[in-house]
């Protein structure tokens, strides 16, 4: 038998964020200090520009980084496609606004809505990881509807703030909040792109049989993935559910909320720590600007970049940018591979 | 009629193959034998199409076709029967043949190459609208033989085809491809059954680690001290009949 | 509850499910042949939809005649999608193909379901034939006689599909192709132009399906997921490898819907269907007609 064709995967990480364990401690510090700065930034803009239409814009780009990175986890780093994202979004968003509207405290309600979300995931990615790559997808796809019909039907009603807690509501904690989220989220990102974890991860998304040979346990990494996903997911529906006044509680359980994480990652750079948050920044950006040119119009050129992005340049605006930088300076020249197989 | 040059082929970023050349005659059977994972499938996978060589070239009757997708290389008159036979196990022995007719130059005379392969394989007749699938594994490589020479090849590969075949339905197949040799099929031929291989051909290659290492008449062959060891010797199928 | 009524729902479970059926057809063929599942052929059967509507609103051509228009331009718009988008992906190997894909037809989806609101806005459309009311009736059961011509239509394409795969030297290539592509090589068959055939024809039979919808029903940018969801629900229920056993499929969905109306109501009508996917998912996985893989 002829040896295993190694997988090409065109989602593999561009060479500007492969995880490397191990990366010099010069380089973690580095790593450190630039989000630390970005951290702070963000921080200090409801003290130095209190503004609420701001305030509220970068609200949206932090929920989307949180969203998008949480999908990377499982999708950028331990390949597994999932179609249905707004689910665990969703159950989320459901949990805690019930728990919080029904006196809970929010710290209780948030952690109710991850634990759901994550209980959520694993009843439909326990019984399809063991089956091809395929079911997963169309799994969470359908999981994701089931969920929306379900909720549309039983609970169809607008869930509002009482005249109370409308009084008391302001837009700083939970700007906060959101920003904890996401810094939160990148971080642990970043920690599982430098681990044992994230590397084995990443062995399973290259060639998951080729990983087993060598002790990876893919089920175990899988579920890993999983959880870490759906955990940040329901975190981020938890604190959407925390922001608005007034929404229709089937909403967030609506395809958009799986479209614009997958656009936001992979328009940044899947794979990549920092992927998500430039897709983020560039999402909303961009969706304000086109909606104020052209409306809906956004979906169209996003869609449209998408594509562009998983046929030609897998690494998005990550890649984009390294390579730009490449082309300042003459860098190793890259190895040809192997034979494509048959056609 | 066919000529590989200086083949290095790659598995990836593993290569596989090291400067391999050979050449097989009008009417010949030539015999590439060799052990396990030494390359002689990888070879017979890069003449038909399934692998393209990084370096090196081949030749079909003079024209270069080392870049040839491999249907085009069936148009031109070459047939693989792969190792495993792996034939299209939900259909029927006659769709399985028929398809081995697809090629346009090969479609108009089926009719012709199949009375042909029934008169070469009679139970194949008889067994026609039987699924592929269930066939016993002697049949099956009977199919898979009758496959490729529906399309009538100039040149028809072999792999392994005594693999898996108890011995006395290895010698019919062995018997056949002399008679398919008889009607003017140049034979190349891969086979584990080294002493088998070597009798039916006129010559034969050793590949040993991805290389050509040996390459004589095939009665030369049969004496080489070498070869003898590694091949005849243990090489031998227990109970195979000389 | 009738014996009446609920023969009544039945027969209407089972002309939906005709559609069902078709819908999946395509769906099915390109995923065994390629094995790339085209989340986006929903929006490819609204094109459809909305190809038949249009060619009668603007130029009276009724819907069943428009089937010979809207079936081959389907099949043109398919073979550009695979040149422009699938046929890059068939190189590699099957996970990274499979991931790709989803992802590719998933942005699909998005630009047409947009592009589709953006052309023709986000109302609902149907189409009104003269005849788009008349019913007939059969042992005690109402057929409406558009919905019985969509029975007959789907049957029918069906039918051609299964000759066209069993009778036609292309449709056995695509056979083989779909069981074993490196052996489909060595006899001699263009993989490359065997996807593509694939593909369009795939393709082509969404807008067929399409077409079917907007006379049996309504038409509008949003029924695109729906009914990827309700093919893919029969690919798995039914397997890969038998168009009757897809049809088939389609049918028994259709049935199972309309009995759980019954039971449960009109609003849970979907859920049945990607519940009983679930179900057939972890319990097995190589559908009900298909083969053991």
């Amino acid at each position: 038998m002829p040896p295993r064709v190694p997988a090409v995967s065109s989602l593999a990480a561009s060479s500007g964020g492969r995880p490397v364990p191990g990366l010099s401690l010069e380089g973690h510090r580095r790593a450190l200090v630039a989000g630390g700065v970005v951290l702070v930034a963000l921080a200090a803009v409801p003290l130095v520009a209190p503004r609420d239409d701001l305030l509220n814009l970068l609200f949206l780009v932090l929920l989307y980084v949180t969203l998008g990175e949480s999908w990377n986890i499982l999708g950028g780093y331990a390949g597994q496609i999932n179609l249905g994202h707004a689910a665990f979004f969703g159950v989320g968003t459901l949990v805690t606004r019930q728990s919080w509207l029904g006196g809970w405290p929010l710290p209780a309600a948030l952690l109710a809505g991850a634990l759901a979300a994550v209980v959520v995931a694993l009843l439909i990615g326990l019984p399809t990881f063991r089956l091809r790559g395929v079911y997963f997808a169309i799994g969470t796809l359908a999981l994701a509807e089931v969920l929306r019909i379900t909720v549309t039907n039983t609970m169809p009603n607008i869930s509002a703030l009482s005249v109370s807690q409308l009084v008391s509501y302001s837009l700083q904690p939970r700007y906060y909040l959101a920003l904890a989220l996401a810094a939160a989220c990148v971080g642990a990102t970043y920690v599982l792109a430098h681990s044992r974890l994230g590397l084995g991860m990443v062995a399973v998304r290259e060639d998951e049989e080729a990983a087993e040979a060598t002790g990876v346990d893919a089920l175990r990494h899988k579920i890993a993935a999983l959880v870490l996903s759906s955990l940040f997911a329901g975190l981020a529906g938890g604190v959407f559910a925390y922001y608005h006044v007034s929404y229709y509680l089937y909403l967030p359980f609506s395809p958009e909320y799986t479209f614009d994480p997958l656009l936001i990652v992979f328009i940044g750079g899947v794979g990549t720590v920092v992927g998500p948050v430039v897709g983020a920044f560039f999402f909303v950006i961009v969706r304000e600007y086109l909606a104020q040119a052209i409306t809906d119009a956004h979906l169209i050129v996003f869609g449209v970049l998408f594509i562009l992005v998983v046929l030609l340049l897998p690494g998005g605006l990550v890649e984009a940018w390294h390579r730009l930088l490449r082309l300042a300076r003459p860098g190793a020249p890259r190895v040809s591979s192997g034979e494509a197989m048959g056609t | 009629m066919l000529e590989c040059s200086d083949l290095d082929v790659y598995y990836g970023d593993l290569q596989a193959l090291w400067g391999v050349s050979l050449a097989v005659q009008r009417g010949e059977i030539v015999a590439l034998i060799g052990p396990n994972g030494a390359g002689k499938t990888t070879i017979m996978r890069t003449l038909a199409g399934l692998l393209f060589p990084a370096r090196g070239t081949i030749a079909l009757d003079g024209r270069r076709v080392e870049r040839e997708a491999g249907y085009r290389r069936v148009e031109l008159g070459l047939a693989l029967v792969p190792e495993g036979r792996r034939l299209f196990g939900t259909m029927t022995v006659l769709e399985n043949l028929e398809l081995g007719a697809y090629p346009a130059r090969a479609r108009g005379e089926r009719r012709a190459a199949l009375d042909w392969v029934y008169g070469i394989f009679p139970i194949l007749r008889e067994r026609r609208g039987q699924v592929a699938g269930t066939l016993s594994g002697g049949q099956q490589q009977m199919v898979a033989i009758g496959r490729a020479l529906m399309s009538r090849p100039r040149l028809l590969l072999l792999d392994e085809p005594s693999l898996g075949l108890a011995p006395v339905i290895v010698e019919q197949i062995f018997d056949v491809i002399r008679q398919i040799n008889g009607e003017g099929v140049t034979v190349l031929l891969v086979e584990q059954n080294a002493r088998a291989a070597l009798r039916l051909a006129s010559r034969g290659y050793v590949i040993e680690n991805g290389r050509v290492v040996q390459h004589d008449r095939a009665d030369a062959l049969l004496h080489d001290e070498h070869v003898r060891t590694a091949y005849l010797g243990a090489g031998a199928p227990a109970g195979g009949r000389p | 509850m009738t014996l009446d009524a609920f023969v009544q729902s039945l027969v209407f479970g089972v002309l939906v499910g005709a559609l069902y059926g078709l819908a999946a057809a395509g769906l099915s063929l390109v995923f065994g042949v390629m094995k790339v599942l085209n989340v986006a052929h929903g929006e490819l059967l609204m094109l459809g939809g909305y190809g038949s509507f249009w060619l009668f609103s603007l130029y009276g051509i009724d819907p069943f005649v428009s089937l010979l228009i809207v079936g081959p331009v389907l099949f043109v718009i398919g073979v550009a999608l695979h040149l422009g988008l699938f046929s890059r992906l068939m190189r590699f190997d099957e996970e990274t193909k499979i991931n790709n894909s989803l992802l590719i037809a998933f942005g699909l989806a998005l630009v047409l379901q947009n592009l589709a609101i953006r052309a023709w806005s986000a109302d609902e459309r149907g189409i009104n034939a003269a005849y788009a009311g008349a019913v007939t009736r059969l042992l005690a059961v109402n057929l409406p006689i558009t919905r019985v011509l969509s029975l007959a239509v789907a049957l029918l394409v069906i039918l051609g599909l299964h000759l066209f795969l069993t009778r036609t030297y292309l449709g056995k290539g695509i056979r083989a192709t779909a069981e074993d592509w490196q052996a489909a090589t060595l006899v001699g068959i263009d993989i490359r132009r065997t996807y593509l055939v694939a593909f369009a024809l795939g393709t082509a039979l969404a807008g067929v399906a399409g077409t079917l919808v907007t006379v049996g029903y309504a038409v509008s940018p949003g029924i695109g997921l729906e009914w990827t969801l309700r093919a893919l629900v029969v690919v798995v229920l039914a397997g890969l490898g038998s168009v009757f056993g897809t049809f088939l499929g389609g049918v028994l969905l259709g049935v199972a819907e309309a009995a759980s109306v019954l039971f449960i109501g009109g609003a849970y009508r979907e859920v049945v269907g990607l519940v009983l996917f679930v179900l057939v998912l972890l319990v097995r996985p190589q559908g009900l007609f298909g083969r053991s893989r």
